[in-house]
């Protein structure tokens, strides 16, 4: 009888004993088939890794053999392993890990491998010290293409005896024709554990998640899924699994008006996976389910099943009302806010004016008061019209016409001027005489001014100096027109500067924090940008920029 | 005795007798182990393997055998194997364990090995 290894042929005839190597050929193809009809449509990995040792163990005469294959997910724990003998339990024999660090080595030589020539590579050295120590004579690798998958190992043979060249060959067939059988229930076992974390993933959706294929009948479905659905079925429905159960038996038609149909297969075909909502009655309430409905291919060939997610909105879409309401009510406070703060400023440059007045009284100089009188009834009329149609900041009515920038600054200047909280303050002013005129709302910017003009004041205010400063610019380019204020006050910090005009805010004891908020609006309604530069302690510089 | 899934009986206070059936291979190759490591753990030194219903033995049902011998040898004691069918002692002389094991024609003259006769 011969046997051919694949690089010579050898008799396989032991005359020690006369005993025919194709006898023990036939019994190892035995045990193979035997494996492969076993596991060939189960492959359970354990089970295939205990199999394998009781018939390597049988097949080569040794009381002391092993299997240790790669956890195919390291999640599930450290290599399956099973020994029989005295190999039955000891975890030093596997050394998967090192294995791994010395695959190249173990790749190299023909498989089986006697341990002890592996013991003078350094890359195997300390893993077949390992071996030796428990007594193992030979090990052969498997490999899943170039991945080392696993080892077994085999100990003394009974009796005393050693394996002979017969018993190298058959064991080198052996392993060739088991490998496949190992590597696929390698690669079945790591599809089980990715399936099984794909379930995982599934069930933790939040959303039901339902497939549904062309006849109607649910054949998949996440926890979350039954879980909905035990709510919205009846008793009966609510005992059974709902796999396998047609979707018009659980999802009632008087519940999901008009649904079925957009469920099946046919009705998919047309939504292209989008989100709608889907009220439902249930039990006389209403319910809000947010749904999408898709199309995948199903198990079998041309096969169209439906998916669909289902999540219940209807506390969130509650929140959401709710939230609606507060917020149109908050608003309504906010702008009242707003409005009284405008108004406090409108009333402080009529102050102001009164004061001049005072003062030109006091002095017995009448000639400017006309002028003076002037100026305060334009700016009662600028309140009038504030009240009445600037009432809702977020909806200023914006009325441009072609005015200077310089005009309206100088115009505001000379009313804050005489305020109380700016007669400690130098007010500078550095005017581009070659101003352009632009299409602005001259109220507007003027309310504009007006404000950045008390920010700054306060803002000098606060450091208690003596040189209060506040310096205005105008400028002009080709695109745009530009006012920088800087002053000399407490400056801002930078977490509030990113904050400014996106939210309602003040560091001011009396503040209201609607000022910037109206101002960055005004900008808005001009197409303007503003930059702040502004250092604590040193002052700020508003930059805005109109477009011409 | 914990429960041993083979056809199995006391013949001595320390002898055990165990009939595995028809097969022995993967299938129940664990079981057997189980039953022999049982055997031991509650104290009987000999267990006398009836081989006479067994029409097939696996490398991995051999592979059983082997792998339990010595918990009963370390004790003095031993799996003595009888009745064994010609395809089974065939298969065991393949396996050049026609010497490894002891093997006795019958019962009794396995328990005589067991010195107990």
């Amino acid at each position: 009888m011969t046997h051919q290894t694949g690089q010579e042929t050898r008799s396989l005839n032991d005359s020690r004993h006369g005993i025919a190597y194709g006898d023990k050929s036939v019994l190892a193809l035995g045990a193979l088939a035997n494996l492969t009809s076993q596991f060939a449509d189960n492959p359970t990995l354990p089970g295939l890794v205990e199999a394998l040792a009781y018939t390597i163990a049988g097949q080569f005469s040794v009381a002391n053999a092993f299997v240790a294959i790669k956890n195919p997910d390291e999640r599930f724990g450290p290599a399956i392993v099973f020994g029989t003998g005295k190999y039955h339990g000891n975890p030093a024999l596997v050394q998967l890990d090192d294995a791994i660090t010395a695959e190249a080595v173990l790749r190299s030589q023909a498989s089986p491998i006697r341990v002890e020539s592996l013991l003078d590579d350094p890359f195997t050295h300390q893993l077949a010290t390992a071996w030796r120590t428990a007594g193992v004579l030979l090990i052969a690798p498997f490999f899943s293409g170039e991945k080392l998958i696993g080892v077994m190992g085999l100990g003394n043979r009974v009796g005393g005896k050693s394996f002979s060249d017969g018993d190298l060959d058959l064991a080198s067939a052996f392993v060739n024709t088991i490998t496949p059988l190992v590597a696929n229930a390698f690669i079945f076992a790591e599809i089980s554990y990715l399936n099984a974390w794909y379930l995982d993933i599934l069930n933790n959706v939040k959303q039901a998640v339902l497939v549904i294929d062309e006849n109607g009948i649910i054949s998949t479905i996440n926890a979350s899924g039954r879980e909905m659905l035990a709510g919205l079925s009846s008793a009966a429905i609510r005992d059974a699994s709902p796999v396998g159960l047609p979707i018009s038996r659980v999802f009632g038609e008087d519940a999901f008006p008009g649904w079925l149909t957009r469920l099946s297969p046919d009705g998919a075909r047309g939504t292209s996976s989008r989100t709608e909502s889907l009220i439902a009655r249930i039990d006389g309430t209403e319910r809000i389910f947010s749904v999408t409905i898709g199309i995948v291919p199903g198990p079998a060939a041309c096969q169209i099943d439906t998916i669909v997610t289902l999540h219940d909105v209807t506390a969130q879409k509650n929140v959401e009302q709710r939230l609606f309401d507060l917020e149109r009510f908050a608003e309504k406070g906010m702008m009242a806010s707003s409005i009284a703060h405008e108004l406090n400023n409108f009333l402080g440059v009529i102050l102001g004016g009164l004061e001049l007045m005072q003062v030109y009284i006091e002095r017995g100089t009448v000639s400017p008061l006309p002028d003076t009188l002037e100026k305060l009834k334009a700016n009662v009329d600028k309140m009038t019209r504030f009240t009445a149609g600037l009432m809702d900041y977020s909806r200023l009515d914006t009325k441009k016409q072609n005015s200077n920038l310089n005009s309206i600054l100088t115009d505001v200047m000379s009313f804050i001027a005489v305020q109380k909280r700016f007669t400690r303050i130098e007010i500078q002013t550095d005017l581009d005489p070659d101003l352009p005129d632009m299409d602005v709302d001259g109220d507007q910017l003027s309310q504009l001014l007006i404000n950045l003009l008390n920010n700054a004041a306060d803002a000098i205010v606060e450091t208690k100096r003596q040189d209060g400063r506040i310096v205005v610019k105008t400028r002009h380019d080709n695109t745009q027109v530009m006012l920088s204020m800087s002053d000399n006050g407490v400056g801002i910090a930078p977490e509030v500067k990113e904050r400014l005009f996106k939210e309602h805010l003040t560091t001011k004891k009396t503040g209201h924090g609607y000022g910037l908020v109206t101002c960055a609006k005004i900008i808005a309604n001009h197409q303007g940008t503003v930059d702040i530069e502004s250092t604590r302690g040193e002052g700020t510089t508003f930059v805005i920029r109109f477009p011409r | 005795m914990e429960k041993c899934s083979f056809d199995h009986r006391v013949l001595q206070d320390d002898v055990f007798l165990i009939n595995p059936g028809k097969t022995l291979d993967n299938s129940n190759a664990h079981e057997m182990v189980q039953a022999l490591t049982n055997a031991q753990a509650d104290g009987f030194r000999f267990v006398i393997m009836d081989l006479a219903a067994l029409e097939f033995l696996s490398s991995a049902g051999v592979g059983s055998l082997l792998g339990s011998v010595d918990l009963f040898r370390e004790r003095d004691g031993d799996i003595i194997l009888c009745n064994v069918p010609s395809p089974i002692m065939h298969i065991l002389t393949v396996l050049d364990l026609t010497e490894f094991f002891t093997i006795r024609p019958n019962e009794q003259e396995a328990a005589v090995a067991c010195g107990k006769e």
